[in-house]
């Protein structure tokens, strides 16, 4: 058994818990957060810039075997802090992702000293390795994999560039309280021994336990492609983690700079880099959160990509305060209003000035506007960097499509120290002016790209010239038939022209007692055809969500045919349905109501 | 320190408010009897400022001080509740190793009107008197931490206003509260199955299908599915499962 | 393809079985209910309970209106907070084991005062125009509907204009003052053109029964009418309220 050090905690304060109420969005699945998290750390790890930054994500399960070793002493420690561990363990059976990237410098810094970025890492939370001259710094990456264990544990191997060492460590998350007489921390360490007088751990580093250490855990490794960076396992994961998540995730956060060549993710062996991501998409579209990007990722790309190759305007803006009111009505607008009405891509390129260090310069950002399609919601996203921070958005965004860019270092890293901790959103706190300090503590960049969505659509969006009854409607409106007229008389009214006839759907349902069946139409005359049923217990929204703790298919009662049938999570996925085709789900539970989902299309493989 | 009453902050306390928990001036900025940002709230009694336990002893302290004032009445009173939250500072923002005070999300410290119930219900020291106020002893599983601990059991079920139900915060305490211990059930700060977090998304489904308030708490914890299991209360040595 | 397995047995019902509605009094606000398709509940048992439930921005209030033998028309609201909640109706069980289980309920929809037909017509027309350093102006036609001109260089200015609740809480008083005043100096009773009878319907519905006083002799009978009308405009909209939540949460944004 490998040993874990849970320290005591001396006369120094505990702070229990894990920060999560940054991740305890309902606006954003966790998934997101936890891809959002690896790629960005990993991104702004990246060793070589002539090439991608790789980040490979792998379920594993298998039995306990020779992982136990390293996990054993965790275990035992969180049984005596009475903290849950999964029945698995006492069955023998473990599951796990690795998280591994590639072309990365690892985790860097002094091994000998509290501050360096490797102990950071694992010792000092709420600390960033950020500084105004390079990006990253891990802040809260650990916490969200932390989070994503059902043992809250993390066990990580680096190698890394600067020196070629290689070193492992792992943490797991106690609870503080008096064990044994002692009065114990909070976490405990995979290490050998406490270094009491450097404030570290001396960690296990015989080659037995790197070796054993990367067997265990199915490590690609480091040392015999000579290469660097820092794989991490985490042991039993929540099983919302999943691999069709993780490349949706990826694509919805990350288009930008998978299609530029800057990184590629791997998950479970499929390979989304730039020739992969347009067919990846199109296969996972259905797990991305982002509605309007899920109903429309082929679009969402296509607007990426004309941002990364496409030909460009260039708009200058000196002052920021007035943003684009100077350039509303120009010539030059006026001719991309018409691009625009025509359902032409717009792609400027737009630039202001930023002082750094006393010095003036200026710097570009990309933007595509497009006007969206009838039916569709508005596609509305900024990219630093290739990440997406989803809350800078227009508060409305009428008609018209939108992607932003941002590559240009400098501004990139202003706004790298804008971001919150979760980088989702500009903010403009006290301690990110703090932050600003080599800008001079400038905010009106901020506010600028801030405001940026709504401005751009406010310049291209044509001005009403009739006066628009409905504006006021919900304040200054009557029914239409109490409007005062006289009704027309009967020899005046038109017959409206009949309906036309309802399509006839491929699919009947059926309520069962405690399920449902979905039988094919013997009316449907368009077989074979493929359908996905999804179903979820209904909660009111107009969308329910599903979680494994609802049902699980396989603790259902499920029978098919006329069709073969792939279950995943809560879907059903029919391929070549038949006129014969029926799929029926029992074993639901009778005190609550199912929401069921049906999606049909063509492009089957029998005739 | 003892404050013979409580105070309501005036315009002026309530910007030196602001600039304390914003960063801007330090503590000391604030004398908090000083009648040029502060005034006395009439029928209020005294309040202890120490190390309270639990946010139930906190609640119970404030709810105490507020004397002949009705919940309901100083409920929005803004100013009274900066001000509580200004005393009680090092009991719910409590300074870290290096000396610093981090409050963290602004809807904690400051009290926004509870029209907007998701940010309302945030406050750190309104909420958990509020809840002592319309639940007793029935929000003890809200209330058993230290009060500077943001509770995620407390954040999960009273995200929604008819959460504050007796019948579901009564269910509620008898699948994640430990009579014995004074404190929440092992497990109960989890996300799984059977979890706080789970109990307020199947609270949605069953509102569907069920006036939960309709119902008595142990019929709730009667209806809930089998994850919650581990958590129902033994009666006569069984486990009262989802019928 | 969406569809609801019924697993309990409720009945889905149609938001037209019942008319409900918001009714503002000076002192409160009532929620009345009538039965307009007594046959949509048939087969519930008699006994079973009526109940509205509101939501609204996380705040929810559900009111019980009795039984289905014994309904209640009107319910006193106690949440002072709603303005446009959303609302569903529940038939609720309470026979033995399955008390508490819903019979039947409706969707959810947004409950408006004057929500008898979806269908709207506005009567209040929107233009930005070139207003120089003025932010909003009224132009009242003698035969179209009145136009709000709003200064085009206020950025979004239809969507400023209408969600703003600056632009909302003082303009639409003044519009409206600006407006009848102008009706009852111009007409001594109705003219009968098209823009102006739908203004008093509206007028109407804001205070009913109390029909325009274009016959009266004196000039402070019509200035009292219009002062109440605006009253009940802004008590109806809670045009005040609206303003201070709109101010506090500039102040914590700071």
């Amino acid at each position: 058994m490998w040993k874990w050090i849970w320290p005591c905690v001396h006369s120094n304060p505990t702070t229990e818990g894990l920060d999560t109420e940054m991740f305890d969005r309902t606006d954003y699945p966790y998934t997101d957060t936890f891809v959002r998290e690896a790629i960005q750390n990993s991104l702004d790890a990246r060793l070589d810039k002539q090439k991608p930054v790789t980040i490979s994500f792998r379920f594993h399960q298998e039995p306990l075997g020779e992982r136990k070793p390293f996990l054993e002493g965790a275990i035992a420690q969180r049984k005596k802090a009475r903290l849950r561990v999964p029945a698995e363990w006492d069955e023998g059976k473990i599951s796990w992702i690795t998280i591994e990237d590639y072309n990365a410098k690892g985790l860097s810094g002094d091994l000998e000293k509290r501050s360096s970025d490797f102990w950071n890492y694992w010792l000092n939370f709420g600390v960033s390795n950020k500084d105004g001259s390079e990006r990253g710094g891990r802040g809260i990456g650990r916490v969200t994999f932390l989070i994503a264990s059902q043992v809250q544990t993390v066990i990580g191997l680096t190698r890394r560039s600067k020196d070629a060492k290689t070193a492992a460590c792992g943490m797991c998350v106690l609870k503080s309280g008096e064990f044994d007489g002692e009065y114990k921390s909070t976490h405990t360490y995979l290490a050998s021994e406490e270094d009491n007088s450097r404030y570290i751990y001396k960690l296990h580093e015989s080659e037995i336990f790197h070796r054993e250490l990367k067997e265990a855990f199915e490590f690609t490794g480091y040392e015999d492609s000579g290469t660097s960076g820092l794989a991490l396992a985490i042991p039993y994961p929540y099983s919302e983690l999943n691999p069709r998540g993780i490349l949706a995730s990826a694509i919805e956060h990350f288009a930008p700079a998978i299609m530029n060549g800057t990184l590629q993710v791997c998950v479970d062996g499929i390979s989304l880099n730039a020739s992969s991501l347009e067919e990846i998409a199109n296969d996972v579209a259905l797990n991305i959160h982002s509605m309007a990007i899920r109903e429309n990722v082929e679009r969402y790309l296509q607007l990426i990509k004309e941002g990364l190759t496409g030909e460009l305007v260039e708009i200058s803006v000196s002052d920021l305060r007035n943003g684009l009111q100077s350039l509303k009505d120009t010539a030059q607008i006026k001719e991309l209003q018409k691009k625009i009405d025509s359902d032409e891509l717009v792609g400027l390129c737009v630039a202001f000035p930023l002082e750094w260090k006393r010095e003036v310069h200026t710097v570009r950002l990309k933007t595509i506007l497009a006007r969206t399609p009838s039916g569709f919601a508005c596609i509305d996203r900024l990219f630093r960097e290739g990440m997406s921070l989803p809350d800078v958005t227009a508060k409305i965004a009428p008609g018209l499509d939108m992607i932003t860019l941002v590559d240009d270092e400098l501004l990139a890293t202003y706004l790298n120290c804008c971001e919150g901790k979760a980088h989702l959103d500009l903010l403009e706190s006290q301690m990110i002016r703090e932050k600003l300090d080599g800008y001079h503590a400038n905010i009106s960049v901020r506010r600028f790209i801030k405001r940026l969505p709504s401005d751009l659509r406010d310049l291209f969006i044509p001005d009403i010239i009739e006066p628009d009854a409905n504006i006021f409607d919900a304040f200054f409106s009557i029914p239409k038939a109490n409007n005062g007229n006289k009704p027309k008389k009967e020899k005046d009214r038109q017959d409206p022209p009949p309906p036309p006839p309802p399509k006839v759907p491929a699919f009947i349902v059926e309520p069962l007692p405690d399920g449902f069946r979905y039988k094919a139409n013997p009316d449907y005359e368009g077989w074979p055809v493929n359908a996905l049923v999804r179903a979820a217990y209904a909660d009111g929204s107009r969308k329910p969500d599903w979680s494994e703790f609802d049902f699980r298919i396989s603790e259902l009662g499920t029978k098919h045919e006329g069709c073969s049938m792939v279950i995943n999570d809560n879907e059903f996925r029919m391929s070549d349905c038949t006129r014969d085709c029926s799929l029926e789900v029992t074993g639901f539970d009778t005190k609550r109501e199912l929401d069921t989902r049906l999606k049909v299309w063509k492009n089957a493989q029998a005739d | 320190m003892i404050y013979p009453s409580l105070y309501e902050f005036t315009e002026t306390g309530m910007e030196y408010f602001d600039k304390v928990f914003t960063g801007h001036i330090g503590d000391d900025f604030i004398d908090p009897m000083d009648s040029s940002i502060a005034q006395k709230v009439p029928g209020t009694g005294s309040l202890e400022i120490k190390a309270y336990a639990t946010a139930k002893e906190m609640a119970a302290a404030v709810l105490k001080a507020l004397g002949t004032n009705e919940m309901g009445a100083v409920i929005n009173n803004t100013a009274l509740w900066a001000w509580l939250t200004f005393v009680l500072r090092d009991v719910v923002f409590p300074k870290d190793a290096a000396g610093h005070r981090k409050p963290g999300e602004v809807h904690k410290w400051y009290p926004t009107k509870l029209s907007d119930w998701q940010k309302g219900q945030r406050h750190l020291i309104r909420m958990p008197v509020q809840l002592l106020a319309e639940l007793g002893d029935d929000g003890d599983h809200l209330l058993c931490r230290a009060p500077h601990i943001g509770s995620e059991i407390r954040e999960q079920l009273t995200s929604q206003q008819d959460m504050f139900h007796p019948t579901f915060q009564r269910a509620a305490k008898l699948l994640y509260f430990d009579e014995e211990t004074e404190n929440l059930k092992r497990g109960a700060g989890g996300k799984s199955g059977g979890s706080p977090r789970r109990l307020a998304k199947v609270r949605d489904q069953l509102d569907v299908t069920w006036d939960l308030f309709s119902l008595t708490p142990e019929r709730l914890v009667e209806i809930l599915p089998k994850e919650f299991n581990r958590f129902k209360p033994e009666i006569d040595g069984q486990l009262k499962p989802a019928a | 393809m969406r569809r609801r397995i019924r697993l309990t047995g409720r009945k889905q019902l149609s938001r037209t079985s019942a008319a409900i509605k918001i009714m503002e009094l000076p002192d409160k606000k009532l929620l009345t209910l009538c039965v307009n398709h007594p046959d949509d509940f048939k087969g519930f048992p008699k006994n079973s309970r009526i109940k509205i439930k509101l939501n609204e921005n996380k705040l929810v209030e559900i009111l019980d209106f009795g039984t289905l033998d014994s309904p209640q028309t009107a319910v006193e609201m106690k949440n002072q907070y709603f303005s446009s909640p959303s609302c569903e109706l529940r038939i609720v069980n309470t026979d033995g084991d399955k008390a508490g289980l819903l019979l039947g309920s409706t969707d959810s929809w947004t409950l408006n005062v004057d929500d008898k037909d979806k269908s709207k017509k506005g009567i209040l027309r929107f233009l930005p125009a070139d207003l120089g350093s003025r932010t909003w102006k009224l132009q009242i036609l003698d035969d179209d509907y009145p136009i709000v001109q709003i200064n085009k260089d206020i950025p979004n200015p239809s969507l400023w204009a209408a969600t703003d609740p600056v632009f909302i809480s003082t303009a639409f008083p003044a519009i409206l003052l600006q407006l009848f005043t102008d009706i009852f100096e111009s007409y001594s009773a109705d003219p009968e053109i098209e823009w102006i009878t739908d203004w008093l319907a509206w007028a109407e519905v804001i205070m009913p029964g109390e029909k325009a006083p274009f016959s009266a002799e004196d000039d402070k009978d019509k200035e009292a009418w219009i002062e109440k009308l605006i009253d009940s405009f802004a008590h109806r909209h809670r045009l005040s309220q609206r303003l201070i939540k709109h101010l506090d949460s500039g102040k914590e944004a700071l």
